[in-house]
């Protein structure tokens, strides 16, 4: 097994040159995100972010003309150490396969962030529940993801 | 079985963290089910329950020795999930560079 105790999730560390405050409204915003969010040569043809807690996320992609999409729904939103959002991409084998990515933010020496990104399989019996409201399911991503450093 | 289905099952079979154990303590070297069950605070019939879920979704295997089943890791099992957090990682290793760079520019620029 990789990751020891959690085999679900891909974990990401990274320190980067700038406090929380600014990282986590790099995030959120969708013009400077299409600077990063896409690997080249793919890149986006249009963010739309709707952050706020149930509102959505697009981006559209084209990857050396093939177009993709990723959507997803904010899942919770703490300025400025976390956000979690919901994850769908288009072209993955199961294009309805839910997963959530969760991203927590540290202060770390001087002006700087230890950026921890989380990208988890919405767990089967999570995933049965979003009908019942986006704030319930936040609370057990929550339980179930707990921020460790 | 089509690939996303066989993820479905990996996910929910590792989603639970006895079953999560029972692989570990599986790693070790073929069991039974009641050796298995003998650190857990569970019941042979629970034991068995999670080894069921963990069959189907094709992460160990059931071997009939005499009138003993003895349980083995299936590894193979585990490969297409991985491969799902393999191809994860290396995204978002790319992105929180490529955030690092923006980021490494504004500072240059202010």
């Amino acid at each position: 097994m990789t990751g020891g105790a959690e085999p679900t999730t891909a974990v990401v560390r990274r320190v980067l040159p700038a406090p929380p405050d600014v990282v986590y409204d790099e995030w959120l915003d969708a013009e400077g995100m299409a600077e990063w969010m896409c690997p080249r040569p793919a890149r986006p043809t249009k963010i739309e972010l709707d952050p706020r807690v149930g509102g959505r996320l697009r981006i559209d992609i084209d990857d050396e003309g093939f177009a993709l999409q990723v959507t997803g729904t904010y899942l919770d939103l703490r300025r400025p150490h976390q956000l979690s959002f919901t994850w769908k991409c288009s072209a993955w084998p199961e294009p309805d396969l839910e997963s959530v990515v969760t991203v927590v933010l540290r202060p770390h020496g001087d002006d700087q962030t230890l950026m921890t990104i989380r990208h988890s399989l919405l767990p089967p019996e999570v995933a049965g529940r979003q009908r019942q409201g986006w704030g319930r399911v936040a609370r057990q991503l929550d339980d179930r993801m707990p921020t460790r450093m | 079985m089509v690939e996303d289905e066989v993820l479905d099952r990996t996910y929910a079979a590792l989603a639970d963290p006895t079953r999560r154990a029972l692989l570990v303590a599986l790693r070790v070297g073929d069991a039974r089910i009641s050796d298995l069950a003998r650190p857990l605070p569970m019941s042979f019939a629970g034991v068995s329950r999670h080894v069921g879920v963990l069959e189907a979704a094709g992460l160990i295997r059931r071997e009939v020795r005499g009138r003993e089943h003895w349980l083995s890791v299936q590894p193979d099992g585990l490969r297409l999930a991985e491969a799902w957090i393999g191809e994860q990682t290396a995204f978002w290793s790319g992105r929180a560079d490529a955030l690092a760079a923006r980021l490494a520019r504004r500072n240059r620029r202010r």
